[in-house]
């Protein structure tokens, strides 16, 4: 299967987190009813791995949360420990290579591990709520993102005239 | 080490001592090692087993017409010498480079054509 020429396909920038939610939650559940279609076939197994490890996911990342909230709620000294120092300064490394493209504001986003930590979570939510939509047959609305702002004549210069784009 | 407190008091210290806290634990500390095998082999250059023990079915030398390296730079000694006497080589496929070796190109160690 080929695109067409000068197909280009853009990624839709969420302006709130409700059109966020929507978007995500549309990606999600797309994956898995795709699954559910195609089933585990050969080709598919790439994408059965992506999912089930989402899956696992979402008990080791409640889990640890669960476990920092309990630890900070019980006790009363700080404690470090400098092998799990050592391991989240890896975890640092990962991270801010991953995001090193995205210029200085990202990898300083990246380092501080925490934000997308917590970003983690709300993707994971998003992966129950959409579990929970196909089990009980929910319907699902695409929730598209209407623009007010119109792109300027000189945008519309700027891009090839047999460009189509196809939005995501 | 220890420094200030943070939230004491909220919750029993005493819970840190329980069975199913060390079981979390445990359960957090062996998933935090798995993710970050899987994010040092994301990061880390891939390895390759047949880059490091030489297999039977590797040939000696290149064989394609477009090698990748001139023949000093192989060091293996089996390749085909570049012709130095002023005649053309046997074939006019290039056989070091992307441009074909022709007699113009190859020095004459005497001077003269």
């Amino acid at each position: 299967m080929e695109s067409p020429s000068g197909c280009r396909v853009v990624t839709e920038v969420m302006p709130t987190w409700r059109n966020l939610w929507t978007q995500r939650l549309r990606w999600q559940r797309g994956a898995l009813e795709n699954l559910g279609a195609y089933g585990p076939t050969p080709t598919m197994l790439r994408y059965w791995a992506q999912q089930l490890g989402i899956g696992y996911s979402v008990i080791a990342l409640s889990s640890f949360w669960l476990l920092i909230i309990v630890t900070a709620l019980a006790t009363d000294q700080w404690v470090w420990f400098p092998f799990w120092l050592s391991v989240g300064s890896l975890f640092v490394v990962d991270r801010v290579v991953s995001a090193w493209r995205g210029g200085w504001k990202a990898r300083l986003l990246a380092a501080l591990l925490v934000p997308e930590l917590v970003y983690d979570v709300y993707l994971d939510v998003v992966y129950i709520k959409g579990i929970l939509d196909i089990t009980f047959a929910r319907n699902a609305t695409w929730g598209h993102v209407a623009r007010a702002a119109q792109p300027t004549q000189e945008t519309h210069r700027a891009q090839p005239r047999e460009v189509s784009e196809v939005s995501s | 080490m220890t420094s200030a407190p943070l939230l004491a008091g909220v919750l029993p210290q005493n819970i840190m001592h329980t069975p199913w806290f060390a079981e979390l634990s445990m359960f957090v500390a062996i998933n935090t090692l798995l993710y970050l095998t899987l994010a040092m082999i994301k990061v880390l250059p891939k390895a390759y087993l047949s880059d490091w023990i030489d297999q039977r079915n590797r040939r000696a030398e290149p064989r394609s017409i477009w090698p990748m390296s001139p023949p000093e730079l192989r060091g293996n000694g089996h390749s085909p010498a570049p012709s130095v006497s002023g005649a053309p080589p046997t074939d006019q496929r290039p056989r070091w480079g992307s441009q074909p070796v022709t007699s113009a190109q190859t020095p004459d160690p005497d001077g003269a054509q």
